[in-house]
């Protein structure tokens, strides 16, 4: 269980750089906030790989970088579209394949698809996604291709 | 060099207030509920992440920084699941979006 | 310059309202209250800087989890309360499913 220490350590951390206090007392609070929160987070059952998947924060932040210059992209995109005055919308649904992906990539790749501007999750499920997109693509799935593929490499460590 | 950093933040920050106005314009002219998410999203990444780069630059190396990114942590883990929720409960209650070009409406809408 | 970000964002903001009048669907108005919050958490940050007080940024985290919360919390009674196909596995196809 290395689960435990970790949140704990993450918990403090936390703590300290919100409040910035060291007398005892308070120090007191603090350690029993931590406790609280540990106590409800095993209760709830969120502790575990999937929770804190220590073993991806490399692959993790890579990713969060590209995804970055993706929001940028689609940000300028959504923009355009609105002070464009004749830009035209083409608002779609898409299905996406799960590919097998694992939960953990499932719910990266959805959160991402949301993230960025101009596509929305509608569901996320085992066996796919529907998403609502607000820009005319070329083709549907290959313009999710390139997240699909980097989010599925992130989280599982397979492309 | 104090004063260029603070002004950059400024530059930042004016641009970061564009993108949210932009963001409330498009809320209004967009058509239905879905592409009204899309807009607001620009206000929740763009801008907030501009926003939050221009405080930085303005801050500094100083605890306030760190706070700084705490809130822009929040909102940019926030606000997919919130824009999710959102748009999961419309299309689940029955809301269908409009699809194809709004203002043409073709033969296969219904 | 900091004072012109805060009058910048309560244009933003007032349009949101306009958006939150205008409705039609509850979806709508949700969004709007949603995207209203973003905004005061960042004039409330952009706030403390231009009195030179950063614990606004204090305000401004707890601000920004309650939007959160309060979201999720009305989604989830639209969703409970809505009997037609609730908690939808609706048809995966590219169809919109017929309400």
């Amino acid at each position: 269980m290395i689960y435990v220490p970790g949140l704990f350590i993450a918990l403090t951390a936390l703590w300290l750089a919100l409040s910035g206090h060291g007398e005892a007392f308070m120090l007191g609070l603090a350690a029993a906030s931590v406790c609280l929160s540990l106590i409800l987070t095993m209760r709830l059952r969120l502790m575990g790989r999937e929770a804190s998947p220590y073993h991806r924060l490399a692959p993790m932040a890579r990713y969060a970088v590209w995804l970055m210059g993706e929001i940028v992209k689609s940000n300028l995109a959504v923009l355009h579209t609105i002070i464009e005055p004749s830009a035209r919308l083409r608002p779609r649904l898409v299905a996406l394949d799960a590919d097998g992906r694992s939960e953990l990539a499932t719910a990266l790749f959805a959160n991402s698809i949301t993230l960025t501007p101009g596509t929305v999750t509608l569901e996320a499920a085992r066996d796919g996604l529907l998403v609502h997109s607000l820009h005319e693509g070329a083709d549907e799935h290959e313009e999710f291709a390139p997240m699909a593929a980097k989010s599925l490499l992130a989280a599982d460590g397979r492309g | 060099m104090l004063e260029a950093i603070a002004w950059i933040g400024s530059a930042f920050i004016i641009a970061a207030v564009g993108l949210s106005i932009a963001g409330a314009v498009g809320v209004l002219r967009f058509p239905d509920v879905y592409t009204r998410i899309h807009a607001a999203s620009i206000t929740d990444t763009g801008a907030a992440s501009l926003m939050t780069l221009g405080m930085l630059l303005m801050a500094g190396l100083s605890p306030a920084a760190i706070k700084l990114c705490i809130v822009w942590l929040f909102i940019m883990l926030t606000s997919p699941a919130a824009a999710h929720a959102l748009a999961g409960a419309a299309f689940g209650s029955g809301h269908r979006p409009i699809l194809g070009d709004p203002r043409r409406p073709s033969e296969d809408e219904t | 310059m900091l004072a012109a970000g805060v009058a910048g964002l309560l244009i933003a903001m007032g349009l949101m309202v306009v958006r939150l009048l205008r409705g039609p669907t509850a979806y709508d108005r949700v969004l709007a209250v949603n995207s209203f919050g973003t905004k005061t958490v960042l004039m409330i940050a952009l706030m403390g800087f231009a009195v030179g007080r950063p614990d606004f940024l204090d305000v401004a985290i707890v601000y920004a989890l309650i939007n959160f919360i309060s979201t999720i919390a009305l989604m989830k009674v639209f969703r409970l309360r809505s009997l037609g196909e609730p908690l939808a596995r609706l048809s995966m196809s590219r169809e919109t499913p017929d309400a």
